[in-house]
């Protein structure tokens, strides 16, 4: 689920501190300049597209409607946690050739999938996390790479595969 | 430390293992570490090494800035950990700390094992295979005093399998002027049993009415 929260610590990787209104249970609302912006993602793209990483978002046009297509798919996809081992099989084969979603950079799809995979992890256990090693790898990557542990407690990973791979 | 030769298929497995879980040589971004390994490198793994491909495939989108990637550069066997290195590496190993495990006694010993199996596999191999062979008399008993013997005789010889030889037979007199065949034959233990040799031999029904192993002796 995507989260206020998230959306917080998002603002604030980006330096960028906003306001939300709306509780926990209605979609959230950032008033700015007199400009309302609804929903998860949109407040997510919208303070990244006016802050100084706006390159998160994809440059060419291809990347930025990749971009979009992965953030549908968080939105869309990893809402439901009965799915759990199938979104991370798909993630894991999706990533066994890719550093980062996108390939060979990181965009705001990245940042999302982490946070929402966050908690997921956090539940793993640790032949889990060997079986879908290319998200444990991209996951770990991501969270010592950005600095995400002030926000987000770390999740551990064995530094040595224990479990033979399948 | 070090993968080996990576120019060998030893070297680019051990390098392999290592990426499964990281997605650079060294911390979360690129940097000189990467480049270096990369340089290393005689061109695009295979595609069996998915690891390495995914990371060669990675570092070969910077071009050029490769040589701009922070950190500075070492040798390229101080890069990786130390579960990683092949057996044949004969990289030397820097690290100061105390190796409370002794690992250069366990290398050795790993070799020493490793030759003397090797010896043991060669041994075993030059010794030629002993055939257990063996010698089997049996009687055969005719339906009735008016089988044709010779008859009988000329069946139970017509048996021929891989394995089997049949040798010298004669008749002994049962009793009533009864006759029963005794027939010698060397089987191969691996591949012609007692079972088999009876249940064939009964198959000619016209003839036959019982067989039994008179004498089983190994050679």
């Amino acid at each position: 689920m995507i989260t206020n929260k998230q959306l917080h610590v998002l603002g604030k990787f980006l330096d960028r501190p906003l306001q939300l209104v709306g509780d926990k249970n209605d979609v959230p609302i950032l008033k700015e300049n007199g400009l309302n912006v609804q929903g998860y993602i949109s407040i997510a793209k919208h303070i990244t597209r006016t802050s100084k990483q706006h390159a998160l978002l994809g440059k060419t046009p291809t990347e930025k409607a990749l971009v979009d297509q992965w953030l549908e798919y968080v939105s869309l996809h990893l809402q439901d946690n009965s799915e759990t081992a199938s979104n991370l099989q798909e993630l894991n084969q999706f990533l066994a050739d890719r550093v980062y979603l996108l390939g060979h950079f990181v965009s705001l799809a990245d940042m999302l999938l982490y946070f929402t995979l966050h908690e997921t992890f956090n539940e793993l256990t640790f032949c889990d996390k060997e079986k879908y090693i290319h998200v444990s790898r991209w996951f770990d990557n991501m969270q010592y790479h950005h600095n995400f542990a002030n926000m987000y407690k770390l999740v551990k990973f064995h530094k040595t595969l224990l479990y033979s791979s399948s | 430390m070090g993968f080996g030769d990576l120019k060998s298929e030893s070297g680019i497995k051990s390098l392999n293992d290592y990426l499964a879980k990281r997605s650079y040589i060294e911390g979360y971004e690129p940097s000189q570490a990467d480049s270096v390994v990369f340089s290393c490198l005689s061109g695009p793994p295979d595609v069996n090494m998915f690891h390495v491909r995914r990371w060669y495939n990675h570092i070969a989108s910077y071009g050029a800035e490769t040589a701009k990637f922070p950190g500075e550069k070492k040798d390229v066997n101080a890069y990786g950990d130390v579960t990683s290195v092949p057996a044949q590496s004969s990289a030397p190993d820097e690290d100061d700390d105390i190796d409370l495990f002794g690992s250069d006694d366990d290398e050795e010993c790993e070799k020493l094992r490793q030759q003397r199996l090797a010896e043991y596999a060669e041994k075993k191999a030059k010794k030629p295979a002993l055939i257990a062979k063996s010698n089997i008399i049996l009687d055969v008993k005719p339906w009735d005093d008016e089988t044709d013997m010779q008859k009988m005789e000329e069946c139970v010889r017509s048996i021929q399998t891989d394995g089997l030889l049949w040798g010298a037979s004669k008749l002994l007199p049962v009793g009533y002027g009864i006759k029963k065949l005794q027939i010698c034959c060397v089987v191969e233990d691996d591949k012609v049993g007692t079972d088999f040799l009876e249940e064939e031999i009964t198959k000619f029904e016209d003839y036959v009415q019982s067989v039994d192993v008179a004498a089983f002796q190994k050679i």
